[in-house]
């Protein structure tokens, strides 16, 4: 179930908002907990195990951070024991198939005599799971560092992992962040429950109406075939796909903020305007903020960070940059694209960031044209695809087999007609201006009436039913 | 004040809210059952699902009228608004060309008992006879029946009826060459003089084929139920319905391919709109050949898991089509085979949402096109 569907909006969540502020203060943790497991199972109708799963998880990181808690001598052991627990599962329905792939093919190539292959498992991915992985690794890793205290009560534990604003597609909220809130009493107030469903429904405006509507752009390019595309309309489709990751995104980053600020928790920004960047690696400071702060808390700065010789510094980087790429998908594009991202850093770390910095003009520019270009390599996932698309935004790179394609002479008229507001709309919204605007009309007559339209449009497009392509749900 | 003013915001939010909260409701129980909603539209047919699901949404309504009053209704629109078209043409065939096909399509639309029974027995001829209907002979067979029952002045008993079927039937077998209809490979000039009536895949073909002369009344969406509602712009005649472009144009091959975005609806009520169809573009467009273009499969993955949009329901449909084929100036064409997966079903290959060809092979649909052509 999504943020963005009719049955949350008008079935659960008014439900769950009434028993959670009805039922005295000290049961809210449990009714949040019970809440987001039903919010979970409504999710995986088609795996009920897969709640198990969840709760299995929750209960081996309650025992393995009480664990570490009480045995000094051995906290190392379950703190090792807790994180190969946590990724074995990540990794068995994430990464195997990806992984005995490319062993079959490593076999086929270089041992013609071996007849052994490995079977393809074929599981689905349980929702959310690269979240709750990476928060519960989060959370035995702030115990066993001494960051925190190991949490006592199985429920608030419970609450914690699979709180279900933020259970499904982040943002990736540490243990230590939101203890104090999880421990207080949570009482409702006006002003936060009415500033939370500001925050929602701008989000739900930005995923309904901006990012669904630009994904249908993107998904009739490939209906067409890249093959067929005309380079005005490869670039048009690409510039589509570069606003709906991001609204798509940051629409749901903001519904989890809002529906967090509703319940008495300040979740972290997940995103600050990425598309003003002037850098790859202002845009990683701006993109999904939580995701990036994980991999430094969790894993560059443990290898040392940039505290090392320069050759070890480049290889942490080369090691988040991989597992980033991995983490967002088991596919060998995901790592071509982590491994852009890492070169593009790595330059403007050498000497490319002092004149992107001191010249923001270029940075911007720079920027405008690498960012859609990353995402393609994000977009499509198989490889044969990939340098068809690209042939087709660069067709000068291609031989004189192009002369022979079958194009539409004015797709990118016919598709900049329908699409042309949403794009427009799209770069508005990618601004500081509009947020800033709305800052200024704060509990305005202009805010009230903005926002109401955006409700009214949402459901609108929710009830005419109009697809829903979750992006981040294979994660 | 500050609170007061969120007060305004909230209380403004809390009454939306439930405004809409009978709309939704609604629409939630219609769908029945949690994530339904989104069910329907899947595999990005975006635009096309849209219109689906308007139908849809209107669908249980208009059936639990009684289906009399609907038919009966639905055909008078089309004699008052082209009535004086209709008296025109009923005289002229009856002088230049007596065949009987073209006597009975203006006795139809006149007698409305006739057009309300036809489609329902059409139809049930289609489930008995032929579940899955690609080769050209079953079309053929189902047409004679149909033919003989619809035209009251050619066979007036029964039994006349039965022996005619019996006749077709052992022609075919002895000599098939004969009565199967002689398609002929034709050059893209003979599209010239061509309108095309169709929906999402018929856009296809007028982008991404090779007739780029012909005229294409076909928008993402269309159904037989939007057909007469809808305005396209017409490059040589400009912004248009068809009605009109059927009356001020000349056409010497119509080719429709309706019937996907009517899945929602009955069988009954999608096959007496199209019979409409054929009546309106036959009276308008005496001398024009009518290509009836089976609709196009969808694949296997898909036609497993969706409700709606099933290569049994699709399959249906094409039947029903094929029995308004006379062979004479009605033709079913199917293109089918030409993508099958040897299953019966689109083959994946061709596709990436599981409905729609990748546009080179719209090419190759248009070079069948001409490929499967009738000359007179």
């Amino acid at each position: 179930m999504v943020f963005s569907s009719l049955e949350f909006l008008f079935l659960f969540l008014p439900i769950f908002l009434l028993i959670y502020f009805l039922i005295p203060s000290r049961f809210r943790n449990l009714i949040l907990f019970a809440g987001s497991v039903v919010f979970y199972s409504m999710g995986t109708l088609e795996k009920p195990v897969y709640i198990l799963l969840i709760v299995g998880s929750m209960l081996v990181n309650y025992l393995v951070a009480l664990g570490m808690a009480r045995f000094d001598k051995c906290k190392k052991l379950f703190f090792i024991l807790g994180v190969i627990y946590n990724f074995a599962w990540l990794f068995v329905f994430k990464y195997s198939d990806f992984m005995f792939s490319g062993v079959n093919e490593f076999i086929a190539a270089f041992l013609p005599k071996v007849e052994f292959r490995f079977k393809m498992l074929g599981l689905l991915l349980p929702i959310g799971i690269s979240f709750y992985t990476f928060q519960s690794v989060s959370y035995i890793a702030d115990v066993y560092k001494g960051k925190c205290e190991a949490e006592r009560s199985f429920i608030n534990l419970g609450a914690y992992i699979c709180m279900f604003p933020q259970l499904i597609a982040g943002p990736i909220v540490t243990y230590a962040s939101v203890r104090e809130q999880l421990h207080a009493e949570r009482k409702f107030s006006l002003v936060d429950f009415s500033e939370g469903i500001k925050t929602f429904v701008f989000g739900l405006g930005l995923k309904v109406i901006l990012a669904n509507q630009l994904g249908n752009l993107w998904s009739t390019l490939s209906t067409i075939g890249y093959e067929s595309v005309s380079t005005p309309l490869a670039w048009l489709g690409l510039i589509a796909y570069t606003f709906q990751i991001y609204f798509d995104f940051y629409g749901y980053s903001l519904m989890a903020l809002g529906l967090g600020k509703i319940i008495g928790f300040n979740f972290p920004d997940n995103f600050n305007h990425p598309y003003i960047s002037c850098s790859m690696t202002e845009f990683w400071r701006r993109w999904h903020i939580t995701l990036g702060s994980w991999f430094r808390e969790y894993v560059y700065i443990p290898l040392g960070g940039s505290r090392v010789s320069k050759p070890r510094m480049i290889f942490n980087l080369f090691v988040v940059w991989i597992f980033t790429g991995l983490w967002h998908g088991a596919s060998l594009n995901f790592v071509l694209w982590g491994l852009v991202l890492f070169l593009f850093i790595m330059i403007e770390k050498l000497f490319l960031k002092k004149y992107l910095d001191k010249y923001k003009w270029f940075g911007h520019i720079y920027m405008i044209i690498l960012i859609p270009l990353s995402w393609a390599l994000f977009a499509i996932t198989d490889f044969s695809q990939l340098a068809v698309f690209f042939g087709r935004l660069f067709p000068f790179i291609t031989s004189a087999e192009s002369q022979q394609l079958v194009i539409y002479r004015y797709d990118f008229i016919k598709y900049a007609k329908e699409f042309g507001m949403l794009l427009v709309a799209g770069v508005f919204f990618s601004t500081e201006f509009p947020y800033k605007l709305l800052k200024k009309y704060k509990d305005s007559i202009f805010e009230t009436v903005f926002l109401l339209a955006a409700f009214y449009i949402a459901v609108y497009c929710m009830y005419k039913g109009l697809n829903d392509p979750f992006l981040y749900f294979r994660f | 004040m500050k609170i007061k003013k969120h007060n305004i915001f909230l209380l403004l939010f809390i009454i939306s809210y439930v405004a809409v909260l009978p709309i939704v409701f609604t629409e939630m129980y219609k769908n029945s059952g949690f994530g339904e909603l989104f069910a329907a539209p899947d595999d990005n047919e975006t635009t096309d699902a849209l219109e689906v699901i308007d139908g849809g949404e209107e669908n249980p309504g208009d059936i639990t009228e009684t289906p009399p009053v609907s038919t009966s209704e639905a055909p008078s629109e089309f004699p008052t608004s082209t009535s004086d078209v209709t008296n025109d043409s009923s005289t002229e065939p009856d002088s230049s060309e007596t065949t009987p096909e073209q006597e009975t399509t203006p006795a139809e639309s006149e007698t409305d008992p006739t057009t309300e029974t036809s489609p329902e027995e059409t139809q049930s001829n289609n489930f008995e006879e032929s579940v899955d209907t690609t080769t050209a002979d079953t079309p053929a067979e189902v047409q004679t029946e149909t033919s003989t029952e619809e035209s009251s002045e050619v066979s007036t008993t029964p039994q006349e009826s039965t022996t005619n079927q019996e006749e077709t039937s052992e022609q075919e077998t002895t000599a098939e060459d004969d009565t199967k209809v002689q398609f002929m490979t034709v050059e893209p000039a003979y599209f010239d003089d061509a309108l095309f009536i169709g929906d999402s895949r018929t856009v296809g073909i007028y982008e991404y084929g090779v007739l780029k002369d012909a005229d294409f009344f076909c928008n993402v969406g269309m159904s037989v139920f939007s057909v007469h509602k809808a305005e396209v712009n017409i490059p040589s005649v400009g912004k248009t319905t068809l009605t009109k472009l059927l009356e001020n144009c000349k056409y010497g091959k119509v080719y429709i391919m309706l019937g996907m975005n009517e899945l929602g609806y009955s069988l009954n009520k999608i096959i007496g709109k199209y019979e409409e169809l054929i009546n309106e573009v036959r009276t308008l467009q005496p001398d024009a050949i009518i290509y009836l273009q089976a609709n196009l499969r969808v694949t296997k993955k898909r036609s497993e898991s969706d409700s709606i949009y099933n290569n049994t329901k699709i399959n249906r449909i094409n039947s029903a089509v094929a029995a308004y084929a006379n062979d004479k100036d009605i033709f079913y064409i199917d293109v089918n085979p030409l993508f099958d997966d040897g299953e019966g079903n689109f083959d994946k290959k061709y596709t990436n949402d599981n409905t729609h060809p990748f546009a080179r092979y719209y090419t190759e649909w248009s070079k069948w096109l001409c490929e499967m052509a009738v000359i007179r």
